[in-house]
């Protein structure tokens, strides 16, 4: 009461003085540069990028040209191959990374001996640059001295990284090798914060491991599945460094899925305008995405409040 | 308050000067080459250049390097999104048209018509720089070309760059090696065999004119070689370890460009010869007999032709250094200087008198030279050059990858859509 009496003047309005008014708004004081950080590196261009995709470029300057750029992607087979190809690559990188993340964090949780040693080296694919990991796997699968090739030939035949299928598999497998020390480390740190109690009174009462992970575990863990595969989602269609380097989209267009296809339109041919379509395209798949995890994560938390 | 304004506007100023006077005595221009840490012989080249240059002038040169396959679009961007750009830069005329609709080239007509080695200059790679509305956009300097590389041992008898000596008798595993993908494979494999099938691929409106018997006979033919197994798979990869057939002698014959001797080493021949490891493999097996070389890939009995790609000098719209990168071309462009550059570069100098100097007058450039001279023909004026080579390169690369689809429907869509393309941005 005397704190609040302090703040008060005899009108009973709240003082106006110049300190009280800064620690009023402190926290937003603090949040401005990250806030500017957005702005300036987020917001901005992505507006511009949608100004852009309504645009062609004329002689230095961007002429406006309203929904022809989108109208023209519509109608163009590579476009809609492009997005063939980010569901199909979306699918298996988001459901592999996801299970063999939680299977690998599981494992090492169990706090099995070298289990140090053993994230250590899971992690290792995680720090290398796409540039590195992918040209490593494209000489994995060459077909005169790729070793995994050699391996792999006789289930697989001759040319792997030539086949179109082959090359999208290649692609998937270097992509989730890359990313499986990601999800497990996000999915270790949730399982260690399951309480052992709640386990061991599971155990008591005669539930079986896979009841205990699926029971027990699985909800204490699932806010941070959904926002694991959230990232895993979106990075799966923003993916373009390492396909780049391990296929360049090929052969032929194999392996050009939708963040590739715009590389190559704006980086390849120049066309930013186009590009700028592109992307604007792919930003409306993340956002979707986006917003559907988070309904289902705010429908969960709202379920156990 | 007022004093940390001044000291700040004191100090912009104080910049903006010294920016001014270091621009002076500074040129940047952005190249392929790397001139730091030189690689090759272009790269030499480019750090002795430099050096000579600012031994002359006493301008330093800041070379900033760029990737051999994003620098033209770089440039684009740069100017575009009003960012950072150099006061020259190196350019390939195949992107002339994505520079001309972009509008990101300064215009230097005046100043090429005025040069006085203008007159000396090679007429086709003057029209190489030249938009389609006349305007001169840059500086031609080299002109490479492609041709087939191949060894004698391969080929007891004889190769002549026709497609039925190809067929022939050939001792090694693979018949030939190149890139069949991407737009480097367009360039140097695809258009000039389709090219000698008749096939035209553009009209004079820049449209794409590829669904046509011509191609699919070409195509057709790239198709048996790859059923036969007459090419190895890397021709269809990323990246160039296609070259290693020929490399190690598995290749008879290699799909090449006159710049290839500066990357294609150290060379073994079929029958166990070993070259050196340096650009004068090729000059080496040459003289020894163990390689020679044909015009490129073609149809029996029809012309060959060779793709001329013409790469030069250009200052982006809005250099800050316009005069110091116009006198840095008008001191480039002597013969010796200009020969110089395109000996170490892998083509022929632009400059008709650089086709005189001594480094042209070996055995290798003086058979390149008759090859380029009399088979040399332009890139197909797509409208939208780079996104034509692409879409072609991607369907042919499709076809041969799957040889149950129609070679014609194919095509004709690839070019339907190409065209709906161009038509929007014109």
């Amino acid at each position: 009461m005397s704190t609040l009496s302090a703040t008060r003047n005899t009108t009973g309005r709240e003082s106006t003085n110049a300190p009280g008014r800064l620690r009023k708004y402190v926290s937003l004081w603090m949040l401005l540069p990250a806030l500017a950080v957005l702005l300036v590196l987020q917001v901005y261009p992505t507006i511009y990028a949608v100004y852009l995709s309504l645009t062609r470029q004329r002689r230095g300057e961007f002429e406006f040209m309203g929904l022809t750029n989108f109208e023209l992607l519509l109608n163009n087979s590579d476009f809609h191959d492009s997005v063939w190809r980010t569901i199909t690559f979306s699918f298996w990188y988001v459901v592999l990374t996801i299970g063999l993340g939680l299977l690998v964090a599981i494992l090492v949780n169990r706090r099995v001996r070298f289990s140090g040693w053993y994230l250590v080296v899971i992690f290792v694919p995680w720090v290398l640059s796409d540039v590195v990991a992918g040209t490593m796997w494209r000489w994995m699968f060459l077909e005169d001295y790729g070793l995994l090739q050699d391996w792999l030939r006789p289930i697989f035949g001759d040319s792997i990284y030539i086949n179109p299928d082959g090359a999208m598999g290649i692609v998937i497998a270097a992509s989730i090798w890359r990313a499986v020390a990601f999800t497990a480390i996000l999915f270790l740190g949730a399982l260690q914060t399951v309480p052992a109690e709640v386990l061991e009174s599971a155990a008591l009462d005669g539930a079986s491991r896979f009841q205990s992970f699926w029971r027990v575990t699985f909800p204490i863990i699932q806010s941070t599945f959904l926002i694991a595969l959230l990232l895993t989602t979106i990075r799966s269609v923003n993916t373009v460094g390492l396909i780049l380097a391990t296929t360049r989209g090929g052969p032929g267009d194999a392996t050009t899925t939708m963040a590739t296809f715009l590389y190559r339109v704006s980086w390849g041919e120049g066309n930013f305008a186009r590009g700028a379509a592109v992307s604007v395209v792919m930003f409306i798949f993340n956002v979707a995405l986006a917003a559907v995890y988070l309904w289902i994560i705010t429908r969960q938390k709202d379920k156990q409040s | 308050m007022k004093r940390v304004v001044l000291f700040l506007l004191a100090l912009m100023l104080l910049t903006l000067s010294v920016n001014t006077l270091f621009a002076q005595d500074s040129l940047t221009i952005w190249t392929k080459y790397n001139s730091e840490s030189p690689q090759n012989i272009q790269d030499e080249w480019m750090a002795a250049l430099i050096e000579e240059y600012a031994a002359d002038t006493g301008v330093a040169i800041d070379n900033v390097t760029r990737p051999f396959d994003t620098i033209n679009t770089d440039l684009n961007s740069a100017v575009l999104a009003g960012g950072e750009i150099p006061d020259l830069s190196y350019m390939d005329t195949p992107f002339l048209s994505r520079y001309f609709i972009n509008g990101t080239l300064t215009d230097l007509t005046e100043f090429v018509t005025n040069a006085s080695w203008f007159e000396d200059l090679s007429p086709t790679a003057l029209a190489a720089c030249t938009a389609p509305d006349g305007t001169i956009l840059c500086v031609p300097t080299v002109s490479q070309g492609t041709l087939s590389y191949y060894w004698t041992a391969a080929f007891p008898d004889g190769f002549d760059g026709s497609t039925d000596a190809l067929m022939g008798n050939v001792t090694t595993e693979y018949r030939l090696t190149g890139k069949n993908t991407e737009q480097f494979g367009f360039e140097v494999f695809f258009y000039p065999l389709m090219a000698s099938y008749g096939a035209v691929l553009a009209d004079a409106e820049g449209n794409a004119t590829w669904a046509s018997p011509e191609s699919v006979a070409a195509i057709e033919f790239l198709r048996e070689l790859h059923a036969n197994g007459d090419i190895p798979d890397t021709s269809l990869a990323a990246g160039f370890d296609f070259e290693n057939a020929f490399k190690d002698g598995t290749a008879g014959m290699f799909v090449a460009g006159s710049w290839s001797y500066v990357f294609l080493n150290p060379l073994t021949s079929p029958d166990g010869v070993e070259f050196p490891a340096d650009s004068t493999a090729v000059s080496t097996a040459l003289e020894a007999g163990a390689l020679a070389f044909a015009p490129p890939l073609h149809l029996t009995g029809s012309t060959p032709v060779s793709f001329i790609n013409v790469n030069g000098w250009a200052i982006p719209s809005g250099s800050a250094n316009v005069e110091a990168a116009l006198a840095f071309i008008d001191w480039h462009m002597t013969s010796a200087r200009n020969s110089a550059y395109a000996a170490s570069y892998g083509g022929l100098p632009t400059l008709v008198s650089g086709l005189e100097t001594e480094a042209f007058q070996t055995p290798y450039w003086t058979g390149v030279s008759e090859i380029l001279n009399t088979y040399g023909a332009p890139p197909p004026a797509f409208f939208d050059y780079s996104a034509g080579a692409t879409k072609i390169a991607n369907t042919i690369t499709a076809l041969l990858l799957d040889p149950e689809l129609d070679i014609l429907t194919e095509l004709q869509t690839a070019q339907d859509e190409y065209n709906a393309d161009v038509a929007a941005q014109r």
